[in-house]
């Protein structure tokens, strides 16, 4: 791939807010002159199925991630997160949600999530596990988790430079709820720089 | 890119970018059936009306929105009528002879195919449509391309009074990039018809001189196709591939991913396909030794260019279907994996991948229906009420949300093929089935209004009994709640004619007719048992109407106008655990606890309280009551 892109893969569950999410690093990327070219798989989100937006910053053509060339997966819900690890390779950063929505069917058997963890550590994956929910009802309402995970994806560091903080901040703090949803932000982004300085243990290494 | 007067910068959604295109075009006039993956063309042109003053709507069916647009057409305006390709199928008649008469205006009709059927039943190309009815197809090659693409469909209607088949796919519907927006140089709103009923009544003598005149117009047609701006050779080498429609920008991006790219490639973008553009093809296979045709889905290009070469004398191999899949979507690494085939060259992506074993052990996360959707209540009264009337069930289901009946635990969905299938497949059952069994047909009211008029006309001539359920939520809610017939007020909230079901039915003789609230469960299963008894003892139509806003729709305009939900909670004491409400009746908002006791979330719970009726351990409580707002939102 021309390595003048940048691909990032957004997944979660419908309801989750990741269409804002993507719509907010359009907005963004319109602002500061970055091409952008964003594209929305789902069946049927909003009855709750799971939803992946590709995101391909730089100058591709076609909006599909190829699979094993995301350099960000940003996961909002943990199994959703694993569903779409076929998009990684060991270079890729992945950014996930430890929070899991159990799929609306009767006698399911769900994964554990030791189970995943352990997984994603041998398998070499790159990933930083965030208590997204947490975090968003600290910042006042669950509903910011998207905002919560941006502020992650901000601060990995992996954007293109004109998508700075502050670009973002401008976008997040006109959206309803602007304030909360700015509060969640920050906290996302806070939170990634104290997981990764070790400030805060991460599941990988809270394993038995 | 080109910057002008009047120019705005907006990163928009594909077919936003269709409808800007068309408003750029000078559109009159617009119809649609909501349809995955061409809503939003229509939705956004109701948003765009007030400001430039074309007409717009949603029409019953996509056969009435493509003759509503053909006849503006006739009457010299601009129009466009957007459908997904399988409402294509449903408008197939008047399309046809649309290129026999031609029009004054112009006319664009828009096909959203599906490839990969992200919600859709099949995957048809309608490419085949412009082939078998000498209508132009064309396609953008990128999404960023799709504005100024949908503009030249009009600029080629207009010139040769001739309509032309604008075909995206989901993918370039539902991807969003920047475009650059003009105002349109005029508009025009008002028409007339020039009386020539030579030219646009069919009859038989008029319809055999309109056919010489259309494969006249057919060769001009393909003379200016011949230097469409939209279609370009790109580099040299004597290995050609020709990227069609959309397929365009995935060869592009699968060149770089091999970083082929100036090594000997030859590349033909086409987006004016159809009728075939004869003299770019040959300057195009000029001197190459072989050829590969990329296009997602069926060998549309493949075959034409084909039956071209063969009757040019080229004498080189040339390749489609046999190196690019022919099912699903083309991703990027599928066209890698058919392109480095092709070219003897080993593929980049397949040593990147890191394993996904872990794959197996996930489970799935189908779309479901909603926490609170009424479609739960109607599934299980409608199945404790036939159990109850001893009546053995064929569910023939139909389009709409209410096809996620075809999940466990409710698995109601025996047949489910097309819009209003369910009642028209219950006309064949309602006359081979014995001992006890019954055709039930269950449809939505924007579905009945599409198709299921004709289908309950034909069970009520044809004497076939069935249990026909029209589920009505007030909206088309699969498509994202757009009004219909039924709905009683337009796009922008105005009040509009309402056609009330229950009469409709009663007028065209049904005798027993039933209207019940599916969030009373006890009261739903004995309407439905009368109803299901009724059908059983008199062996005649019955229909039963449950009546009940789409949740999503209502529980969007409580959150926008900041009226508080009801909320309802498990009492613990009284949980035995049995997972009734989250096994048998299924609703997304009851949870299980480790203990297998029941949990209510209550950022999910929209407080319909029909877990109240479902428990049979009267474990489910009221916490927060409906208020009066939000009664009267339903």
């Amino acid at each position: 791939m021309s390595s003048d892109v940048l691909n990032i893969l957004l997944t979660g569950v419908g309801g989750q807010g990741i269409i804002t999410l993507a719509k907010v690093i359009g907005r963004v990327s319109l602002n500061r002159g970055v091409n952008i070219l964003m594209a929305e798989t789902h069946g049927m989100s909003q009855r709750g199925g799971s939803v992946v937006v590709h995101v391909r910053l730089g100058n591709a053509s076609y909006p599909l991630i190829p699979k094993g060339l995301a350099d960000v997966i940003l996961g909002l819900e943990l199994i959703e997160t694993f569903r779409v690890l076929d998009y990684a390779s060991r270079d890729t950063i992945i950014i996930a949600n430890e929070g899991v929505v159990r799929p609306a069917l009767p006698n399911i058997k769900m994964p554990s999530r030791d189970m995943l963890i352990r997984y994603a550590r041998d398998s070499g994956l790159n990933v930083v596990y965030l208590n997204a929910r947490e975090l968003a009802e600290r910042a006042g309402d669950p509903i910011t988790l998207n905002m919560v995970m941006l502020g992650a994806l901000v601060a990995s560091g992996v954007l293109p430079d004109e998508l700075d903080i502050n670009a973002f901040k401008n976008v997040i703090i006109s959206l309803p709820m602007g304030d909360i949803n700015l509060r969640a932000f920050e906290y996302g982004y806070d939170a990634f720089h104290r997981i990764v300085s070790g400030d805060i243990r991460s599941l990988q290494d809270a394993l038995p | 890119m080109a910057t002008g007067t009047g120019v705005k910068r907006l990163i928009l959604l594909g077919n936003e970018a269709i409808a800007y295109g068309a408003v750029e075009a000078g559109l009159g006039f617009a119809s649609a059936y909501p349809g995955t993956p061409s809503t939003e063309i229509i939705e956004t042109l109701f948003r765009l009306a007030p400001e430039y003053g074309f007409y717009v709507e949603w029409s019953a069916n996509e056969k009435v929105a493509l003759e509503a647009a053909y006849g503006a057409a006739i009457g010299g305006l601009n129009s466009l009528v957007a459908m997904k390709h399988v409402g294509v199928n449903v408008a197939m008649d008047p399309l046809t002879s649309s290129a026999y008469t031609g029009v004054e205006g112009s006319f664009v009709i828009v096909s959203a195919d599906d490839p990969g059927m992200w919600s859709s039943q099949n995957e048809q190309d309608n490419r085949w449509y412009g082939v078998r009815s000498y209508i132009p197809v064309i396609e953008a090659g990128t999404v960023a391309e799709l504005k100024e693409v949908t503009k030249a469909a009009f600029e080629v209607s207009k010139r040769f009074k001739h309509p032309v088949l604008l075909r995206t796919t989901t993918r370039l519907s539902h991807s969003r990039c920047v475009f650059d927006v003009y105002e349109p140089e005029g508009i025009r709103r008002w028409g007339d018809i020039v009386r020539r009923p030579e030219k646009y009544s069919m009859v038989p003598s008029v319809a055999r001189r309109l056919r010489s005149e259309m494969l006249r117009r057919w060769r001009d047609i393909e003379r200016f196709m011949e230097s469409f701006r939209f279609n370009w050779l790109e580099g040299d080498g004597d290995i050609l591939l020709i990227g069609v429609g959309a397929s365009y920008g995935v060869l592009k991006d699968s060149i770089d991913v091999l970083g082929i790219q100036g090594h000997g490639i030859r590349i033909l973008k086409l987006s004016g396909f159809i009728p075939l553009p004869k003299g770019l093809l040959s300057k195009a296979f000029d001197g190459v030794s072989r050829v590969l045709i990329v296009e997602e889905l069926e060998p549309v290009i493949e075959t034409l260019i084909k039956a071209w070469a063969f009757d040019m004398g080229y004498n080189i191999p040339i390749f489609g279907k046999k190196f690019i899949p022919l099912e699903g979507e083309l991703t990027i690494e599928r066209v890698v994996s058919g392109l480095a085939r092709f070219l003897g060259m080993a593929n980049p992506l397949i040593e990147n991948r890191v394993s996904n074993d872990v794959l197996e052990e996930l489970p799935p996360r189908p779309p479901n229906l909603c926490p609170g959707c009424p479609h739960r209540g109607s599934f299980y009264s409608l199945r404790k009420a036939l159990a109850k009337a001893g009546v053995r069930p064929i569910y023939n289901g139909d389009i709409g949300c209410y096809s996620l009946g075809i999940l466990p635990p409710y698995r109601m969905q025996d047949t489910l093929v097309d819009m209003g299938s369910s009642i028209g497949f219950a006309n064949g059952f309602a006359h081979i089935l014995k001992d006890n069994k019954v055709p039930v047909a269950i449809i939505g009211d924007s579905t009945f209004f599409h198709s299921g008029l004709p289908a309950l006309v034909n069970a009520i001539y044809n004497r076939a009994p069935m249990l026909v359920v029209i589920l009505d939520n007030r909206v088309t809610a699969m498509t994202g709640a757009q009004p219909h017939p039924g709905s009683g007020y337009f796009q922008d909230g105005s009040k509009a004619p309402r056609i009330d079901l229950e009469s409709v039915v009663k007028g065209m003789g049904v005798e027993f007719v039933v209207k019940f609230d599916p969030f009373n469960i006890n009261d739903s299963i004995e309407k439905l048992y009368e109803a299901a008894k009724y059908v059983k003892e008199r062996n005649a139509v019955a229909v039963a109407i449950a009546e009940r806003a789409c949740t999503l729709y209502i529980v969007a305009q409580a959150r926008r106008k900041g009226i508080e939900l009801p909320l309802y909670a498990v009492d613990m004491d009284r949980c035995t655990g049995c997972g009734i409400c989250y096994n048998a009746f299924s609703c997304p908002a009851i949870l299980p606890l480790d203990d297998k006791r029941a949990y209510i979330d209550p950022s999910l719970c929209v407080g319909c309280g029909e877990c109240v009726y479902v428990c049979p351990h009267d474990a489910f409580y009221e916490v927060k009551p409906w208020s009066k707002e939000y009664t009267s939102l339903w």
